[in-house]
């Protein structure tokens, strides 16, 4: 199956991910910090959100979000622990 | 303000990294009721309006400063979004929390998975007086950072994931304080008291 392309925005930075409908919707993250450069965390401490600011799960094939082709999701660190 | 030690060349390329790449985006955070009203190196004022809600009240303003950035990291204050003013932990209107996972606790005599269950939520912003200015209490904040109690877990472990970044900090401020508001708590007080007439001669 064609690959598509989802923009990713890292931390405030935009990457284009050629990603496989077929997969898994956490196969984006790894391949979006390493085109930006974010290579200090791994990635179980990003989390990915749309743009309404919903959490995606991340288990979920690509292919089942529908995501229209001017998609763009949004990876951020996670807050961490505080305190 | 910070003596600026870090050469000023690299700080303000990263400063212009972050307010472009922000600008970028704008249109995206404006619907979520980000606005960044000035950014003049090495100050970032941003303000945060609740727009779920009708009418949208303006929460609260960011400012933040990326002195030595990113030698260190940049310094986070949440303040009045009208006069700057950093708000004391008494004036916070958020304390931005994060809600806990579930704990379970039993008690004697009931049945096993039949005990008490409770959610804490932890506060981000923390300050030990009412009148001490809070700091945010994330890695990839100078107040952090600079905190005793986190002696170990230095800047230098989260330099490279962009835990400075900019929209990452106002991602996590509006998440835990703006986002989760629904609406608004309105309080009428009623007050008796006794009314006299005219006083006797």
């Amino acid at each position: 199956m064609a690959k598509i392309a989802i923009t990713v925005v890292v931390n405030g930075q935009p990457t284009i991910v050629e990603a496989n409908p077929e997969a898994q919707l956490r196969t984006v993250i790894p391949i979006a910090l390493e085109q930006t450069g974010n290579t200090g965390q791994p990635p179980e401490n990003w989390e990915l959100r749309d743009a309404a600011g919903m959490e995606l799960d991340v288990a979920k094939k690509i292919e089942d979000f529908q995501f229209p082709a001017d998609v763009r999701l949004f990876l951020n660190l996670k807050a961490g622990v505080g305190g | 303000m910070s003596t600026q030690f870090t050469d000023p060349y690299v700080s303000t390329t990263k400063f212009d990294r972050e307010v472009n790449e922000y600008r970028v985006l704008s249109r995206e955070y404006e619907r979520r009721g980000w606005f960044l009203v000035e950014a003049q190196f090495p100050f970032i004022f941003a303000v945060m309006a609740a727009c779920n809600i009708k009418p949208s009240p303006l929460v609260l303003g960011v400012l933040l400063d990326y002195s030595n950035y990113d030698t260190l990291p940049p310094s986070v204050r949440l303040v009045d979004p009208f006069s700057r003013e950093p708000f004391t932990g008494s004036q916070l209107p958020t304390q931005l929390l994060r809600g806990l996972p579930m704990q379970q606790m039993q008690l004697p005599g009931l049945p096993p998975n039949a005990g008490l269950q409770f959610r804490q939520a932890q506060p981000l912003m923390q300050f030990h007086h009412p009148d001490d200015i809070p700091f945010l209490c994330i890695a990839g904040v100078k107040e952090y950072h600079e905190h005793p109690g986190h002696s170990g877990d230095s800047w230098e472990l989260h330099r490279s994931s962009g835990a400075g970044r900019l929209v990452r900090i106002l991602e996590v401020i509006h998440r835990y304080g703006v986002a989760p508001i629904q609406d608004f708590n309105v309080t009428f007080r009623f007050e008796v008291g006794l009314q006299f007439g005219e006083p006797p001669t």
